[in-house]
């Protein structure tokens, strides 16, 4: 059978991309792009600035990719230029093939290449395969398939030429250089013979057959310019003069020799199923699959020699309604046991209703982990044993529970200190906190702070004594010892308005408490001052 | 069941047996009082119950009072009124360095504290780590129900490898029957995997924990380390006249012992704890003059509105006040 090559080419992907609004973008970065003015994408190439992409406006106004950009800045002053991605657009067209398995199973990228060096840089563009061979009918027929992809792509904001033909070199060179008659012309041939593709291809230029730059100088300048040039000559002076590099063209554009692609594989999901054939309702049917699901991700995962940081249960009711329930984990595991421990009060959060019709287990987050030798390896360790406890803490209690304590480099009491998740693989237990600068500073700190400090109705005398008593809880507590102050001042750089300087004073009152109070204000720059509570001492 | 009387090993001859199980003609004589005494901790042995590690706290009369010091691997309950947070975490605080000073170094306490809006406040780090207790070695369990922490707890507890386990429950009220209850599970979860358990909070009446303590400041402070000249400190650190922190410590009850109460104090860099005398010396110093050089006469006293105080009036309010104190 034979095979349905379709070549989708984007000429100004990279371009497209730039100019289309990113989905998180803040307001402003885009808008810097003036709408009118044509936009290249440059790299620097043998240290010169080359044009890579274009947009469609530029590419009307004559500007090509391989162009310096200081020529095209001369054929147009008011061009924008920005650095290319050459990653960014690899990942574009690595989600256009996966977006492309709709139509077909084997898709690839087909990722822009440079060829040539000097003046005949050569930038072949962004381009997808897809080998529709036996998949076209699903779609009502080649036609209607090519019709409704171009549909797609344009609605997707992307200028794309569409060709197709029995070889790769072919669909290649049409999307390129054939016009749409042209591009099409395949659909309406039961199968295309050599000699039917090779009328589609002579009139060509020379450089659709995926020639070199300067391959296609030299073959210009002895006058051959188009494929129809080459193809009723003798090989073997063409090969001798030009290279085996251009017969070998024509025969993989013509099908004279077999070409192909790689096609990408998609990750697989790791997905446990189970569909019953009668809905289940009852709550010991439901633990009891949610631990065969537990019980199969875990083999999954250990068969792949992966590990899941977060597990999806899902469920479908009877009325169609999908629900699913996401489980994080401290760390990266396929410990059955573990997965039925976190899941042991699941089933309690599922309402089935009139009954549930699937379940479904999936792992995401996956990295690799080393196989574990059962009876050898698979003793507990103590930090094993921690890491269960913070994920059935976190199962428990919902995420974000389970914190460790931050040290930041500010002198604010209450900024000084932030929560922050734990992250055991990384950091461990023994976390950088002895480093950390409030170590630095010798003057005393409360054991507990309030989040809001408490205004105080005081007795002290002006302007910096502390206080003799004051009330707080409808309580007056006589000062017995006190010291300080120490002056902490806001952070006039990030501070809010109204944040005022601070004196600190450790307290004892007559019962042995002691507090950390606070004034605010200094009286001697005229302010009105206020007394806080802000802390208790051991 | 001849062969039991006669003393004959019912498993044979190798087989090591508990006594329950060997009556010879001892036991005859033995009364029915001491036979349950013996048959409960034949039952302990083998439930690996009877080998309690106590931590010493190194204070003669509260270690002979303990029974040789703090059970480790059991739950205790420490409770403090509000309003005396950081007398009752500042204890806690010594009971954990004394207990580290006993584990592994990575192991790391387990705290769940209470809500931070709350009126106790939220654990500060920098007073921590000045107290010698690393921070980074806390894992803080984050929930705002005290309800949702104590059920946690069991959990925490049956899992090894941890130094301690404290939980706050905040002033949440609950029958005697719920703290038994709650008292007997935890304990065997604590036995299970050597953790010891500290629950904070206010006074409850509760029954079943290892121990029972209440914990309130001590205002003899000032007995420890200091002369009554060095204590007013205005304008600068007192750095000579350390602030050692100080409790009256009220044991209520404890497995094995007996109440105790005295007023202890804590050196945190030494980490000792010494026992004062409760309130001797506090009464002197709060007569001297220069311990009070802005005190106010009652504990009603007139209250001065602030902002209508200049320097030179209250320096003259003082220094009346002081003359008729």
């Amino acid at each position: 059978m034979q095979r349905v090559i379709i070549h989708a080419w984007f000429p100004h992907l990279a371009a497209e991309r730039v100019r289309r609004p990113a989905r998180h973008a803040v307001a402003g970065s885009v808008a810097e792009l003036p709408p009118g003015a044509p936009l290249v994408l440059t790299s620097a190439y043998h240290g010169a600035d080359l044009v890579d992409s274009v947009c469609r406006l530029a590419a009307r106004h004559g500007l090509r990719p391989g162009m310096r950009l200081a020529d095209a800045r001369a054929l147009r002053p008011d061009l924008v230029s920005r650095d290319s991605d050459t990653a960014a657009d690899g990942a574009d067209l690595l989600h256009l093939a996966r977006w492309a398995r709709r139509y077909c199973p084997l898709t690839a990228p087909a990722p822009a290449q440079t060829t040539g060096a000097g003046a005949s840089v050569a930038h072949d563009g962004n381009g997808l395969w897809l080998d529709v061979a036996g998949a076209a009918h699903l779609k009502g027929g080649i036609r209607a398939l090519l019709a409704e992809m171009a549909h797609s792509l344009r609605a997707a904001g992307l200028t794309v030429r569409l060709a197709v033909a029995p070889t790769c070199g072919a669909a290649w060179a049409l999307a390129r250089y054939a016009p749409a008659a042209g591009r099409y012309a395949c659909t309406r041939l039961e199968s295309p013979s050599p000699r039917q593709l090779a009328g589609l291809l002579a009139g060509l230029p020379l450089a659709a057959l995926r020639l070199d730059g300067t391959v296609c100088t030299a073959m210009a300048a002895a006058g051959l310019r188009r494929i129809g040039d080459i193809l009723g000559m003798p090989r073997a002076p063409l090969a001798s003069r030009f290279g085996q590099v251009v017969t070998a063209q024509l025969d993989t554009a013509l099908g004279h020799v077999n070409e192909s692609f790689t096609p990408i594989t998609p990750p697989r999901p790791l997905l446990s199923l189970r569909s019953f054939a009668e809905p289940i309702l009852a709550p010991e049917d439901i633990r009891a699959v949610i631990e065969q699901l537990a019980d199969e991700t875990a083999t999954i995962l250990q068969q792949n020699g992966l590990a899941t940081r977060r597990l999806q249960l899902g469920w479908q009711r009877v009325d169609g309604a999908v629900l699913a329930r996401d489980l994080h984990l401290s760390r990266a595991s396929r410990d059955a046991a573990g997965f039925r421990r976190l899941l042991a009060d699941a089933s309690e959060s599922i309402s089935p209703e009139f009954g549930l019709e699937r379940m479904w287990m999936e792992a995401h987050d996956c990295s690799p982990q080393a196989p574990v030798t059962p009876g050898f390896d698979e003793g507990i360790s103590a930090s094993e044993s921690r890491a269960s406890l913070i994920d059935r803490l976190v199962a428990r209690l919902g995420h974000g529970a389970v914190l460790h304590m931050k040290a930041r480099d500010c002198w604010q009491p209450e900024a000084a200190q932030y929560m922050a998740y734990p992250d055991m693989e990384q950091a461990g237990f023994a976390d950088a906190m002895n480093a950390a600068p409030h170590c630095l500073t010798a003057a005393p700190r409360p054991i507990r702070l309030l989040a809001h400090p408490h205004r105080l109705a005081v007795v002290a005398l002006l302007p910096d004594h502390p206080p003799a008593q004051f009330v707080w809880q409808r309580q007056t507590h006589r000062i017995v010892r006190a010291s300080g102050p120490e002056r902490i001042a806001p952070q006039w750089w990030n501070a809010a308005g109204g944040t005022r300087t601070r004196d600190y004073f450790r307290l004892q009152d007559e019962d042995g408490a002691c507090f950390w109070v606070y004034r605010e204000g200094l009286p001697e720059r005229g302010e009105d001052p206020g007394w806080f509570l802000h802390g208790f001492f051991a | 069941m001849a062969h039991v009387e006669t003393g004959i090993n019912p498993a044979g001859p190798d087989v090591a047996v508990p006594s329950i199980f060997q009556q010879n003609q001892q036991d005859e004589y033995i009364s029915r009082h001491g036979r349950f005494d013996r048959l409960r901790r034949d039952v302990a042995t083998l439930d690996g119950r009877s080998k309690v590690t106590r931590l010493p706290f190194g204070v003669e009369s509260l270690d002979s009072a303990l029974a040789g010091g703090l059970a480790l691997g059991r739950v205790h309950m420490l409770c403090g009124r509000p309003g005396h947070d950081g007398s009752l975490t500042g204890f806690t605080v010594a009971l954990l360095r004394r207990i580290l000073a006993q584990t592994d170094e990575s192991a790391p306490i387990v705290w769940c504290p209470a809500a931070a809006a709350g009126g106790s406040g939220m654990l500060y780090a920098a007073g921590l780590a000045a107290l010698g207790l690393d921070p980074g070695r806390l894992l803080i369990v984050d929930s705002p129900s005290p309800g949702a922490r104590l059920a946690a707890l069991e959990d925490i507890l049956r899992t090894e490898g941890l130094a301690a386990v404290v939980v706050e429950y905040d002033r949440i009220s609950q029958s005697s029957d719920y703290w038994m209850r709650l008292a007997r599970r935890a304990q065997l979860a604590a036995e299970a995997s050597g953790v010891t358990g500290l629950l904070l909070g206010w006074p409850v009446t509760a029954s079943g924990f290892d121990s029972l303590w209440h914990i309130s400041p001590s205002s003899s402070v000032s007995a420890v380390s200091a002369q009554p000249g060095s204590q007013h400190a205005c304008g600068h650190f007192s750095g000579h006249a350390p602030w050692h922190p100080c409790w009256q410590v009220d044991l209520r009850h404890a497995r094995g012992g007996r109440p105790w109460k005295s007023c202890l104090s804590w050196n945190a860099h030494a980490n000792t704890l010494a026992e004062l005398p409760h309130r001797a010396v506090s009464d002197d110093l709060l007569e001297t003059p220069a311990m009070l050089p802005f005190a106010q006469p009652g504990r009603n006293g007139p209250r001065l509105p602030l902002r209508k105080l200049r320097p030179s009036q209250a320096v003259a309010h003082g220094t009346a006040n002081q003359l008729a104190g």
